[in-house]
């Protein structure tokens, strides 16, 4: 049921119409959902959702169910689905996905303009389980095993696209190199975000000004 | 060591009797070479009184030997000497190693089994703060909050119950602590809504005996008819509820992750409990108790005997779990029977440990985010310019949430009579915003950004007179001083910092009398002991981490100030001087580096 | 017409029954409080005012309309002066007089209602979301604190202080016969007071456009006599009780698996700030803000396509089953 309403989400599908689904209007190349299919309510998302699905583990039926979270492909081919953020083209998307951010306390481990602390910075563009949108999604969805809880079911999935959205909106350090130097002379890093007790902004890296080596922020 | 052998076998034959258990860990911590609790004694000194090491050879101290435990996050525990063992704990996954004291050889290791993804609900980094030891057992807390009894003989698992549940939030890094025959275990979370308590269990059986709340009703928190606090405010039914907006008090913190002390003569078990949730306290209108709450226990029932809250309706995440120290003082001509509390308020505090009542309370750092404490009403006052008000930034609120001192434990010399602080020297801007509760997510509401207090240092030790109430000296400190001290009959003190050094000084002067360039930062606790060989050792876990120091061990950007819960903006240069790897390095000066160089090694 | 003007003028001067507020549930016309009740002799002066006002301009230009027609005249030159520039002085001098006296009246007026006659009987802090309305309950006593949403009860005969917060825009807290019009503005605080005179049922408004729902931003006040008030103030204090069907139980799962991310039921562990809290959530008569009455059947309609009732509301559509749905339902209706 569940990773139904993904796909379909997926699939460029609003939310309400993934609703008019389950009212009984069949939406192309979706099967359609006996209105009794009980939710598991400890299981993984229900596979059992789809038995009547012709070819239900193949990619056409449930794109993200192929989304992979390892970048190693045994004979160096990958056939990984492209999985667009739906939200992609919705210039608010970020904004709102700013405010879930606050509301649904990733703030409280991922910090404020993503830093991180108890869960692993957003901020620096590198991602453990992935940075592609879908694997943003899946990891806010499923929850990752050292840490990350499981938002899927109570967060609905457009807020965890707007999520989606805000977390490569906060991610792109200005830097372009391989790798990263650390040093006091010369200081690297050399810049550091406005904070946010100042600034709330979806473009926190438009925002910086010198290093402070632990000292009061700049504009003090 | 025939003799101290024959003192173990006594020890543990008293110890069959459940009324002897006491005296059983009471007496070890008598024997010199030995250091059978975090805090060395239960009187929370951190005193050895070993002399070999002194002011006039400590500058001859050399690695004796060394022992990675494998982690690279952050290492907050201290050691334990029981016999010829040393026992050390890892930080998460919470390994537990056995070695000969003296020559470092393996003798076992212990791997729980734990649920990887406490790690996620643990606030502060994946610490622990130490084990305990009793009547030939470990025991173990582990972050996914299982208490564990090893056979210290074996490391064979007696027993393990699970105290706490990672969905709400709760993890255990708090060491636990045993007197009477229970094992004390406390909880961790109070940045995820977790109900505070301590819950004590039998030592043989691992079943639980009974849970002391910090919050609810009188029943829960086992506050008896003959509860008496020394002040008015904390004086009513069930203020454990009514302190509180309707149903808050269930996810209002008051955690326990510090230290217990115990005063074997009063038969009272001391313990501070943390800051009330969340931290935007727009949200919990009210004193909040039994949070920021120093509790007097009886061991055996629970039943505290008085309690006294240092921050009512805390505002900046004050927490006062730190260890309290029993001596006894000459104070205004009386000798008395005190405590002594280093406040993260930044006030140290001189406490009549028989009935709760504050004998001084003075600042010991910079200080914006209080007037002063009370001395009548017990109250401390604070400055309502800085009032965090919802979405207000309140700016340079010193000292910071982490406080003045956090943890790190201070060390008290019954020969100097000086109490020996590590702490920091931080302040901040602090944003209130309002939150939701989502079990098993941060419950804060609080946007923080720390930073370097006046004068631009971040960290310092002192020494403090807490009878004369001053500073008598002071080593001031780059970096926010994260460890515990250790001081020794051969009056020297013992610390390390977040860059690296181990330190020894001179317990009369501050003068520095060595240092040493750890592999890590260090915010682990020094202990020092008598190995078989008679040659006294001083050990440290390094391994840098802790709230100050995920910037250096996990993926946390020190370019974004506000990460870490705004410890980041206060610790971002600490990568520029350390990474993470926790090992533990003991030194000792060798017998032959004074009598002949060339002599050869005891210690092939 | 003429029935219409009966009425109009009867809103204006005659003091109102309970009955007409009914009827013109927004008028300011019909005072119920006390606030509403210093400001109305303004209100009807001003009104009336402007009608003269209205009248003379209008009788002035049908008259130059009409003399220049008779005149017939047409020329490009300039119009000579002919005298009547004291009309203007007269028309100029009337205004600042009239408009003078206005607003010291006015300012008076202001004065007098800056402040209740006697000290307020209860606090409330108001919150304005967009598009509901969120009301805390203050208290120096802090386990008297509760929250509500939509509608507000107040004690009857007695001033009652608001506290107004914007959570997001700008918003205006308007309950036109009891007066207070004041606006909630984020990063600030303003401060009220209503006070209604007789027992009733009040409704407001956000009278300040803010965004796409501004229209389906109402509020009720519920004006209650004393021991009614004391008897719904004890009830909302309550907990929400364990349900006691076994569905509405599996329901209470669900909601909280599902909902308790946004919304708050004290007595179970959902405790989220985003949405209206639910703990009394049948005791109120409406639902959606005002849009909606509350009963199973259009709670059911408004959980199952909120974005279809309200589109913009931060209520999603659910990824529920139908009979998920109906299990969450049964556990909502035992939240009275």
């Amino acid at each position: 049921m569940r990773t139904v309403l993904v796909a379909s989400f997926v699939l460029g599908l609003s939310a309400s119409d993934a609703h008019a689904q389950q009212g009984g209007n069949p939406v192309v190349g979706q099967p359609i959902q006996p209105a009794a299919s009980p939710r598991s309510e400890t299981g993984p998302p229900a596979i059992e959702a789809t038995p009547e699905a012709s070819a239900p583990f193949s990619a056409s039926a449930n794109p993200i169910l192929h989304v992979p979270v390892s970048t190693l492909h045994p004979g160096d081919v990958s056939l990984a689905p492209k999985i667009n953020n739906p939200l992609a083209k919705d210039p608010q998307a970020a904004t709102r996905g700013m405010q879930d951010f606050n509301q649904f306390n990733c703030v409280g481990c991922h910090a404020g303009n993503g830093g991180g602390g108890m869960g692993p910075a957003l901020s620096e563009g590198r991602f453990i389980y992935g940075g592609s949108p879908a694997n943003l999604f899946l990891s806010i969805y499923q929850g990752r095993p050292n840490g990350m809880p499981v938002w899927g079911g109570l967060l609905p999935e457009s807020t965890i696209w707007e999520l989606v959205s805000y977390v490569e909106s906060i991610a792109h350090p200005p830097s372009a190199t391989f790798g990263r130097t650390i040093s006091r002379t010369p200081p690297s890093p050399a810049v550091e975000q406005t904070p946010a007790e100042f600034l709330q902004t979806v473009n926190p890296w438009s925002f910086t000004t010198s290093f402070s080596d632990g000292q009061k922020p700049v504009g003090e | 060591m025939r003799v101290r052998m024959l003192f173990l076998a006594l020890s543990v034959v008293l110890a069959s009797g459940g009324a002897a258990r006491a005296d059983d860990l009471a007496s070890l911590s008598k024997d010199p070479k030995q250091w059978i609790m975090p805090a060395r004694d239960y009187a929370s000194t951190r005193f050895s009184p070993l002399d070999q090491v002194n002011a006039s050879n400590a500058g001859k101290l050399q690695v004796a030997w060394m022992f990675s435990v494998g982690t690279q996050r952050g290492q907050e525990a201290a050691p334990l000497i029981v016999g010829d063992t040393l026992y050390v704990v890892s930080s998460y996954p919470n390994k537990v190693f056995a070695l000969d004291s003296a020559t470092g050889d393996l003798k076992w290791t212990y791997i729980p089994n734990q649920e990887r993804a406490a790690q996620g609900v643990a606030c502060c980094d994946v610490v622990t703060r130490g084990i305990a030891y009793d009547n030939g057992k470990i025991f173990l807390v582990t972050l996914d909050n299982h208490a564990v009894a090893l056979d210290a003989k074996t490391g064979k698992e007696q027993w393990a119950t699970k105290t706490g549940e990672i969905n709400l939030g709760e993890t255990t890094t708090a060491a636990p602590f045993v007197a009477k025959g229970k094992v004390f275990v406390g909880i961790s979370g109070g940045e995820l809504g977790v109900r505070g308590r301590v819950t004590a269990l039998d030592e043989d059986t691992g079943k639980i005996d009974y849970i002391a709340y910090s919050t609810g009703p009188d029943q829960d928190i086992r506050l008896a008819p003959d509860f008496k606090p020394f002040y008015d405010y904390m004086k009513g039914k069930d203020l454990g509820v009514s302190t509180w907006p309707p149903e808050a008090w269930k996810i209002g913190g008051g955690t326990m992750w510090g230290w217990f002390s115990y005063d074997p003569d009063l038969d009272l078990l001391y313990y501070g409990t943390s800051n009330p949730g969340p931290w935007n306290s727009n949200q919990r209108p009210g004193d909040n108790l039994w949070t920021t709450t120093l509790f007097a226990r009886d061991p055996e029932s629970g039943n505290a005997h008085w309690a006294y809250q240092f921050n009512p309706h805390d505002l900046w995440d004050h927490d006062e779990i730190q260890e309290n120290v029993l001596v006894d003082l000459d104070i205004g001509g009386k000798a008395r029977k005190v405590l002594l509390h280093t406040g993260r308020n930044g006030f140290m505090y001189v406490i009549d440990r028989q009935t709760g009542e504050v004998l001084s309370a003075d600042p010991y750092d910079s200080m914006t985010a209080y007037k002063g404490v009370d001395l009548k009403t017990g109250r401390i006052i604070p400055n309502d310019d800085l009032k965090p008000d919802l979405n207000r930034t309140s700016r340079n609120v010193c000292p910071a949430s982490p406080g003045a001192k956090d943890w790190q434990p201070t060390a008290w010399s019954p020969r100097t009579h000086l109490l020996y602080v590590p702490h920091q020297h931080l302040c901040m801007n602090f944003l209130t915003s309002d939150v939701g509760y989502i079990a098993g997510t941060p419950y804060v509401g609080a946007t923080v950004d720390m930073f370097a207090g006046p004068g631009g240092y971040r960290g310092e030790f002192m020494a403090w007179d807490p009878v004369q109430r001053k500073k008598v000296w002071s080593i001031k400190e780059n970096m926010p001083v994260w460890s515990g001290a250790l001081v020794t009959a051969g009056d020297v003190a013992f610390y390390g910092t977040m860059d690296r050094w181990f330190k020894a000084v001179d317990a009369k002067t501050g003068a520095v009398l060595w240092r040493f360039h750890l592999g890590s930062g260090t915010i682990g606790q020094p202990v020092t002991y008598e190995g078989a060989d008679g040659q006294q050792y001083v050990a440290i876990l390094t391994g840098v981490g802790g709230w100050p120091g995920v910037v250096a061990n996990a993926q946390v950007d020190p370019r974004v100030r506000n990460a870490a819960l705004g410890f980041a903006g206060a610790t971002q240069d600490l990568p520029n001087y350390t990474q993470g790897g926790g090992e533990l390095v003991v030194f000792s000066v060798p017998k032959q580096e004074a009598a002949a160089p060339s002599a050869p090694q005891h210690n092939p | 017409m003429r029935a219409r003007l009966v009425v109009l003028s009867a809103a204006l001067f005659e003091p109102l029954s309970s009955g007409r507020a009914d009827t013109f549930p927004m008028s300011t016309l019909h005072a119920s409080g006390l606030m509403a009740k210093r400001v109305l002799p303004l209100t009807q002066a001003l009104l009336i005012a402007s009608a003269i006002v209205v009248v003379i301009i209008t009788a002035l230009v049908l008259i130059a309309i009409l003399r220049r027609g008779q005149t017939g005249v047409v020329t490009d030159t300039p119009i000579e002066e002919v005298g009547g520039k004291g009309w203007i002085s007269v028309g100029v001098g009337l205004s600042t007089v009239a408009l003078t006296g206005f607003v010291v009246w006015t300012s008076m007026t202001m004065a007098e209602i800056a402040n209740p006659p006697s000290k307020p009987a209860l606090s409330i802090n108001v919150r304005g979301h967009q598009w509901w309305w969120e009301f805390v309950y203050e208290n120096d006593d802090p386990s008297k604190i509760f929250v509500t949403a939509n509608e507000i009860h107040i004690p009857v005969g007695q001033p009652v202080r608001f506290t107004l917060n914007g959570e997001d825009v700008i918003h205006t807290f308007w309950v036109p016969s009891l007066g207070g019009k004041t606006q909630l503005i984020p990063g600030q605080t303003n401060v009220t007071w209503l006070e209604a005179d007789r027992p009733g049922v009040y409704r407001g408004q956000c009278s300040q456009y803010c965004g796409q729902q501004h229209a389906h931003m109402i509020l009720s006040v519920f004006a209650d006599p004393p021991d009614a008030f004391e008897a719904w103030r004890a009830d909302q204090l309550r907990v929400a009780a364990q349900p006691a069907s076994a569905e509405a139980r599996i329901g209470e799962q669900r909601f909280i698996g599902s909902c308790s991310a946004c919304h708050t039921v004290r007595g179970t562990p959902a405790n989220g700030h985003v949405g209206p809290d639910l703990t009394h959530l049948i005791s109120r008569t409406t639902i959606a803000a005002g849009e909606l009455p509350n009963n199973p059947g259009f709670l059911a309609g408004w959980i199952a396509n909120p974005q279809g009732l309200k589109p913009g509301s931060l209520m999603p559509d659910p990824e529920v089953s139908g009979p998920e749905l109906a299990s969450i339902l049964s556990f909502l209706v035992t939240l009275k």
